[in-house]
């Protein structure tokens, strides 16, 4: 191969990668994001989970593509196929449920993956944006999940999306025309099963993979937050490299498979051994195909949902509830302008932030269990509480972040 | 490590505080636990011919194949035709679902509602209820069948010749075959999800040794990094 291009200057390797490189950024692109990303070199446990998020989400893409070549989506045939899949198709009941358990995976990492955020301040300056971007990608996820849960048409699929949809109706004037507009239809039916396949399979995993792609641009650009919240650009080597800081690849890249490992084995565990997740991940009533005329007793969202929906109901007033439920979730949006504390890390930061955030995760997870409950006037009352609760972690940080006594950061990363 | 530990403290924190809530609902009627397991082929075996006896005349298995559940209950394709179909006078084929001869038209005269399909019914109501309900059915003194744990069903005392013929551990003992039967019914992959899941549990273990162990190994010059 000739390298004599009389207006590019000639690459000294001759070989196929010297020969892309004069075409196309690779080298370029994998040492700025991957072999010298310099990463702070003391990522805890928590740190697995963005990793981890990117590995379901590939999980989720691949058996989602092999799903789809056996799944009929259409009212009369999509509960029939989910069974023909879970039968016949070749290996298609360890897709199916690598895909089902696969989307509570991802909320479980998701979230986690969140908290550590929250922890160690990783919205705060000059992270704003990976946040907002991390947050769209939750909304995203949220109704990709939703839309993702109606297509088996089991009972639940159907009256959990009836309920969800009929919400819209709360907003005035416009909210049933809305409803209507989003169902295509008076009620769930097969336009809707339709319409919501579309999204699901093209529309919002495309909408996913580049809000992704953008969350780690960003993060690169600004560079990984770490347990202890401190910069450490701060301190750099004669070549001008982080001191404290490692490439990605190999440590972390190799870290992470390690983590990976661990995952997948957790993941198989439930995947052979315990596919219905308690019914938290495949809900019983799912097993009984959509019957239009037959409300069940009790209806509750997937048990992601639950938080949310427990804001909903603990509400007396529907519209309200709505709001309040919106509000749980756009509240998060804006923490990194509510958090006035300029110390990241719960390591050094006062014992109001500690509190605080305790009684947030406390709060979530007892909203997370009253919204896979029917409601009861103990419960309802719990729930109001906890709502309570819950909103208070968004004002407690805008008035006590500026007065904390904060512990002194450390000069370097701890161990 | 210091950081996994305290994300078992958060988890231990968030699930003493579902179960903070969990304490102020109430409970359901205690269901008997039917100890079974689709591994156990024998048991299937009789299960399925319980079903054929005994449900197969109302309730369909529409979701299940002749061949496939013969071939995965340890029978020969035609020897499942024998179990399966004898109430179709030996016409049946191997491909044909599992399903009745009931007319539903007739089924709605006679029992005011169809039949449910029961392919999935294990997983719709679990094999703990199915295994309490078929043994909750009752004769009281004025002849009236009652059930304990579904009131108003519309099904009838089909098993009271077993019942009352049969010591109750023995009438158990099939019941908890038929369940079993149903349970394989409402997932075929079951045994073989239970058997595979060991190898690929083992294998997935050896891989977080390794990448334990290169991990490890690429780290060593992290540690000693000034």
């Amino acid at each position: 191969m000739s390298d004599n291009k009389p207006n590019m200057a000639p690459n000294k390797k001759l070989d196929i990668l010297g020969w892309i490189d004069d075409r196309f950024p690779l080298t370029q692109v994998w040492n700025e994001h991957v072999a010298q990303y310099y990463a702070p070199k003391n990522f805890n446990f928590y740190y697995f989970f963005g990793a981890l998020a990117l590995l379901v989400l590939v999980n989720q893409l691949v058996t989602g593509i092999w799903l789809t070549m056996s799944y009929k989506p259409s009212a009369a045939e999509a509960f029939n196929s989910i069974e023909y899949i879970m039968r016949d198709v070749d290996w298609g009941w360890l897709i199916r449920y690598m895909h089902s358990t696969g989307a509570s995976a991802f909320f479980i990492v998701i979230y986690v993956h969140m908290f550590r955020g929250l922890m160690y301040g990783s919205y705060q300056k000059p992270r704003e944006l990976v946040w907002l971007i991390g947050m769209l990608i939750f909304l995203v996820l949220m109704a990709e999940a939703f839309m993702g849960y109606l297509l088996p048409w089991g009972q639940m699929s159907y009256w959990g999306a009836q309920v969800i949809i009929s919400l819209f109706g709360a907003i005035p004037v416009v909210g049933d025309a809305m409803a209507t507009w989003i169902r295509g239809d008076f009620v769930i039916s097969d336009v809707t099963l339709n319409r919501f396949f579309a999204l699901h399979v093209i529309a919002l995993p495309l909408v996913l993979v580049v809000l992704v792609y953008l969350h780690i641009v960003a993060l690169h650009k600004v560079g990984s937050n770490n347990p202890d919240g401190i910069d450490i650009k701060q301190h750099k080597n004669a070549l001008g490299l982080p001191k404290d800081g490692i490439p990605f690849h190999p440590y972390y890249s190799i870290k992470d498979m390690m983590g990976a490992s661990v995952f997948m084995f957790l993941f198989a565990l439930v995947i052979f051994y315990w596919p219905e997740g308690g019914g938290f991940f495949l809900e019983a009533p799912n097993f009984e195909p959509a019957n239009p005329m037959k409300t069940p007793e009790h209806i509750a969202p997937v048990w992601y949902f639950t938080p949310f929906y427990a804001i909903l109901r603990a509400v007396p007033d529907k519209l309200l509830g709505v709001m309040a439920m919106g509000m749980s979730i756009m509240f998060l949006f804006v923490l990194p302008w509510l958090d006035r504390c300029r110390v990241r890390s719960i390591r050094y930061r006062g014992w109001q932030f500690k509190a605080n955030l305790t009684m947030f995760v406390v709060s979530f997870f007892v909203l997370g269990y009253l919204g896979t409950q029917p409601p009861t006037p103990v419960l309802t009352l719990l729930a109001q509480v906890f709502t309570f609760t819950y909103f208070s972690y968004f004002v407690v940080m805008w008035l006590t972040s500026p007065m904390e006594r904060t512990k002194p950061l450390p000069e370097r990363v701890t161990a | 490590m210091r950081a996994l530990i305290q994300g078992l403290l958060w988890a231990g924190l968030a699930i003493s505080s579902m179960s903070i809530a969990h304490a102020s609902s109430e409970h359901a009627v205690a269901l008997d636990k039917a100890k079974i397991s689709v591994l156990d082929q024998a048991s299937l075996q009789r299960g399925a011919d319980m079903y054929a006896q005994y449900c197969m005349g109302c309730h369909s298995l529409k979701y299940v194949r002749v061949n496939r559940a013969a071939k995965d209950l340890g029978w020969k394709a035609e020897e499942g035709v024998g179990h399966f179909q004898y109430l179709r006078g030996g016409k049946g084929k191997p491909t044909d679902m599992i399903e009745t001869t009931l007319n539903p038209v007739t089924a709605k005269t006679a029992f005011g509602t169809v039949p449910p399909d029961l392919s999935l019914e294990a997983r719709l109501r679990g094999t703990d209820w199915l295994y309490t309900f078929l043994r909750s059915y009752e004769r009281t003194a004025d002849g009236k069948v009652i059930n304990h744990l579904f009131s108003g069903v519309a099904m009838p005392y089909v098993l009271e010749g077993l019942q009352t013929s049969l010591p109750a551990s023995e009438f158990d003992a099939k019941v908890a075959d038929l369940v079993n039967f149903l349970d394989y019914a409402a997932e075929p992959a079951k045994p073989k999800r239970l058997m595979l899941g060991w190898w690929v549990l083992g294998f997935l273990m050896i891989l977080v040794v390794l990448t334990y162990l290169l991990k490890q190994e690429f780290w060593r010059d992290v540690k000693t990094q000034a």
